[in-house]
């Protein structure tokens, strides 16, 4: 029967390639899982939360004063040079322009 | 179904999932790869979802039929006739993928149809859930199929005896 020679010729042909394929290297079956978007959502809202917490409790930077207003005078004692003065301050009290004297001396 | 039971199932059906999708993917093994963790993924995420319309093993071969006709449409592999033929002169003189290359040199349909059948034992109504196509379809390129490749393996032997 012709029918029956095609199916023998077939199934032999198909019979040696699974034999051949059992040779080939299967890969592991590791199905690779992407992390669901959701399982991140808490993460998120515990970083938020310590993000919140670490910014309100943390400590006001202590400015130091002192050195913001730096004051140079030119001073003489009686009887001795004049020379110059370097002082800093929190704050200036008094200030006098140093075109003042212009306006009491001339 | 519970994840840990799709993964167990899957896990039992991997070796033949992975020859299917190696055949599927004109037997680039790095494609299979590719593609059946495509198909995983898929199944995991619940974006391919087994109804129990048909046997899972269905199923899951057309799951990674389809997906590696997208993967191949999206990466745009393409294999010229030049390819081919040096392919299965290669193979020919090698003895190595010789049935490869006799299965490639037929039209698709009819490569699938006859892997289907032949090497993974489905049935032709199976053979059509697979394909998406009817089983009156499937008959035809089955019958087709099998003339073709006889044609193809006596020419073979006649030209090894010659």
């Amino acid at each position: 029967m012709p029918e029956d020679r095609d199916m023998e010729i077939l199934d032999g042909f198909f019979a040696e390639m699974k034999e051949k394929d059992k040779g080939l290297t299967i890969p592991a079956f590791l199905p690779h899982k992407k992390a669901s978007n959701w399982k991140l959502i808490p993460i998120g809202i515990a970083a938020t939360l310590l993000l919140v917490i670490w910014s309100r409790y943390e400590e006001e930077p202590v400015y130091d004063l002192d050195h913001d207003v730096v004051i140079i005078s030119l001073d003489k004692q009686p009887g001795e040079e004049m020379y110059i003065g370097i002082q800093t301050a929190s704050s200036l009290d008094i200030w006098e322009a140093p075109s003042t004297s212009l306006l009491t001396e001339f | 179904m519970k994840n840990s039971t799709l993964q167990h199932i899957l896990k039992e059906h991997h070796s033949s999932a992975y020859i299917w999708a190696r055949q599927c993917c004109s037997f680039d093994e790095d494609m299979a790869k590719d593609v059946l963790q495509l198909v995983y993924l898929k199944i995991l995420e619940g974006k391919a979802v087994y109804h129990e319309k048909s046997s899972l093993k269905t199923w899951l071969f057309s799951v990674i039929k389809f997906t590696a006709a997208e993967f191949k449409r999206k990466e745009q592999v393409t294999i010229g006739l030049d390819d081919l033929i040096e392919y299965a002169q290669t193979a020919e003189e090698e003895q190595q993928g010789f049935h490869e290359a006799m299965i490639m040199l037929l039209p698709k349909r009819q490569q699938e149809v006859l892997l289907l059948v032949f090497y993974h034992s489905l049935t032709l109504e199976k053979a059509a859930v697979v394909m998406g196509i009817s089983i009156g379809s499937v008959r035809t390129h089955y019958d087709r199929g099998k003339k073709n490749l006889r044609e193809l393996i006596i020419k073979n032997n006649r030209h090894e005896n010659a």
